[in-house]
């Protein structure tokens, strides 16, 4: 059964008395986007450290493409996925970018003539081939992710989790690596998984997961998540602007119909209306 | 006229080893108890500028006086760290350099820095931990041990505790949830209410646009506009050759606009100065 599938997950840490996720069930397909959203603490980042096998559940089942993940499948399961996570600086082990791609692909015993095209490759898709000699630490922060990015291309997983991987990116080099991300999951089979609080990286998703005390508060398509103005409030995401427009409208004794969420759609509408 | 609290006259710095100068031909004033926000591709020169105005850096040419400590190429070491007692400095990402067993010794550091005695020290830890609303028990608690905003927060403390006159803040809110982030500039508008000058890094033109009085945009090391975020925003595609964007809200009327509907005000600077001129306008159509 390709995608992944989560039944019935609970995880408590060593020494805490609650769980951090409680009777999780997740289903995600396989070449879709999905979101994960909720609190610091909400138990985001460690549901995919679960999905990835680094802890192990107290209760409950995780399948990655039909794989069981526990401790005899970690192997095959971390050929599957890969991970880019939120410090650029903290994931640089190589003299140049070049050196730092082919860190994972020997620790995968991939051999040299093969490893060369795989770097060549990984660097070309994630526009950084020009780069390939420089030293990382003379990278801007939107250039240090997209070599993190190359990264786990090069090791050609089916998954890649993204651990708030733009939020510390400036607006633009945030909008380079979603464009980036968009561009490749368009050409290849990849699922992408993103933890964020950003709300532009959330709108890029097919599908939306929000946790919320330790359990899944909701879960659906983008479109009809971010419906629930009341719950991304509370979650800290913030109220995305189409629906504050809305409220503060309505405050004035303009009711914008039910049906027009979005800033697109409210504007539209307004046009409509004044013109 | 309010005092200036800085003046900056034909000011460079060329980092050494290095082809082009990072700051060229700066010249500004600002004047106590302003919002200045600074804003500019990366590497446009805005950390330079706050770090000449912060002694970091020792300018290459011309001068700057910073609240009366006057600085040239050839001022000692000794004058530009004086510079230290009146400016705070909250870098980006500023826990990462949290480091004491305590979070009452990480914020008395700047303090203790600074040779004040154990009593003053310890009324301004008190004070720092009120403004910036952490409980007073979190005191004796490992800075570790705390959220990332909670973190954030102790290491924003840290330097409100010495007092500064001029607060400078390089993208605070970089990583943080939209919660996290409305509790932080509202803490920086109360400080800068209270009548500390404020000088803020930012990407983000909403910030721009609800919080500064006046807005700097730098870029290849030059200060090319000098203005107030309505003036800014007025120009959308003076921004777009900066690579900046309009802030929400004057999109939304811009967008309007260019459907041949004119508000009144066109560069609404928030989501409720948008709102009240859109309602305007809908009166405005059904009186008709």
């Amino acid at each position: 059964m390709a995608g992944i599938r989560v039944n019935n997950l609970t995880f408590t840490y060593p020494n805490q008395e609650r769980p951090v996720l409680k009777d999780i069930n997740i289903d995600i397909a396989p070449a879709s986007w999905t979101a994960i959203i909720g609190h610091n603490g909400s138990g985001k980042s460690t549901l995919v450290r679960l999905i990835d096998g680094l802890l192990i559940p107290d209760k409950g089942t995780i399948e990655v493409n039909g794989i069981n993940v526990d401790e005899n499948s970690l192997g095959l399961i971390h050929q599957q996925i890969g991970f880019v996570f939120q410090n650029p600086e903290n994931q640089f082990v190589g003299a140049t970018v070049a050196d730092d791609v082919a860190f994972g692909l020997e620790n995968r015993r991939v051999p040299p003539a093969e490893m060369k095209k795989r770097i060549h490759h990984s660097l070309e898709m994630v526009g950084m081939l020009d780069y390939q000699d420089a030293e990382p630490v003379n990278l801007s922060g939107g250039q240090k992710q997209r070599v993190a990015l190359a990264g786990v291309l090069s090791l050609m997983p089916q998954v890649i989790i993204l651990d708030e991987a733009t939020s510390m990116l400036d607006p633009l080099a945030r909008q380079e690596i979603l464009s980036l991300l968009t561009e490749l999951r368009s050409k290849q089979n990849i699922s992408i998984i993103s933890i964020t609080h950003d709300i532009n990286e959330i709108e890029l998703a097919d599908e939306t997961i929000i946790l919320d005390e330790a359990r899944v508060a909701k879960q659906g398509p983008t479109k009809e998540v971010l419906k629930d103005g009341a719950l991304l409030d509370k979650i800290g995401v913030g109220l995305p602007a189409g629906q504050q427009l809305k409220q503060l409208l309505a405050q004035r004794g303009i009711n914008v119909p039910d049906n027009y969420f979005s800033l697109e759609e409210i504007k539209q509408w307004l046009t409509q209306q004044l013109q | 006229m309010a005092d200036p609290a800085i003046t900056i006259d034909g000011l460079h710095y060329h980092y050494p080893n290095t082809k082009k100068e990072a700051l060229i031909d700066a010249n500004l004033t600002i004047n106590q108890g302003e919002f200045v926000a600074v804003i500019g591709k990366t590497g446009s020169g805005k950390s330079t500028l706050v770090s000449l105005i912060d002694g970091l850096l020792q300018p290459t040419a011309g001068r700057l006086n910073v609240t009366g400590v006057e600085i040239t190429p050839t001022t000692k070491q000794a004058q530009l760290s004086s510079i230290h007692h009146h400016v705070g400095f909250v870098f980006q990402f500023p826990e990462q350099q949290l480091f004491a067993e305590t979070v009452a010794d990480d914020i008395a550091f700047g303090p203790r820095n600074l040779g004040w005695s154990e009593e003053k020290i310890t009324a301004s830890v008190d004070e720092a931990l009120q403004l910036v609303n952490l409980p007073q028990e979190f005191k004796t608690h490992s800075p570790f041990a705390l959220s990332g905003g909670q973190m954030r927060r102790v290491a924003i403390a840290g330097v409100l505790a010495t007092k500064p006159a001029i607060l400078i803040l390089d993208e605070p809110t970089a990583g943080l949830d939209n919660q996290a982030t409305n509790d932080l500039l509202k803490l920086v508008d109360q400080v800068n209410q209270q009548g500390t000058t404020v000088i803020m890094v930012t990407h983000q033109m909403e910030q721009v646009a609800e919080h500064a009085g006046r807005v700097l945009v730098m870029d290849h090391g030059k200060i090319i506009a000098n203005t107030t975020p309505k003036k800014l925003f007025n120009n959308g595609e003076q921004l777009a050759a900066f690579s900046l964007s309009l802030p929400i809200p004057v999109a939304v009327a811009h967008s309007l606009k260019h459907d041949g509907i004119h508000l009144q005000d066109n560069e609404p600077l928030t989501m409720a100065a948008l709102a009240d001129q859109l309602a305007m306008a809908m009166r405005g159509k059904t009186d008709e």
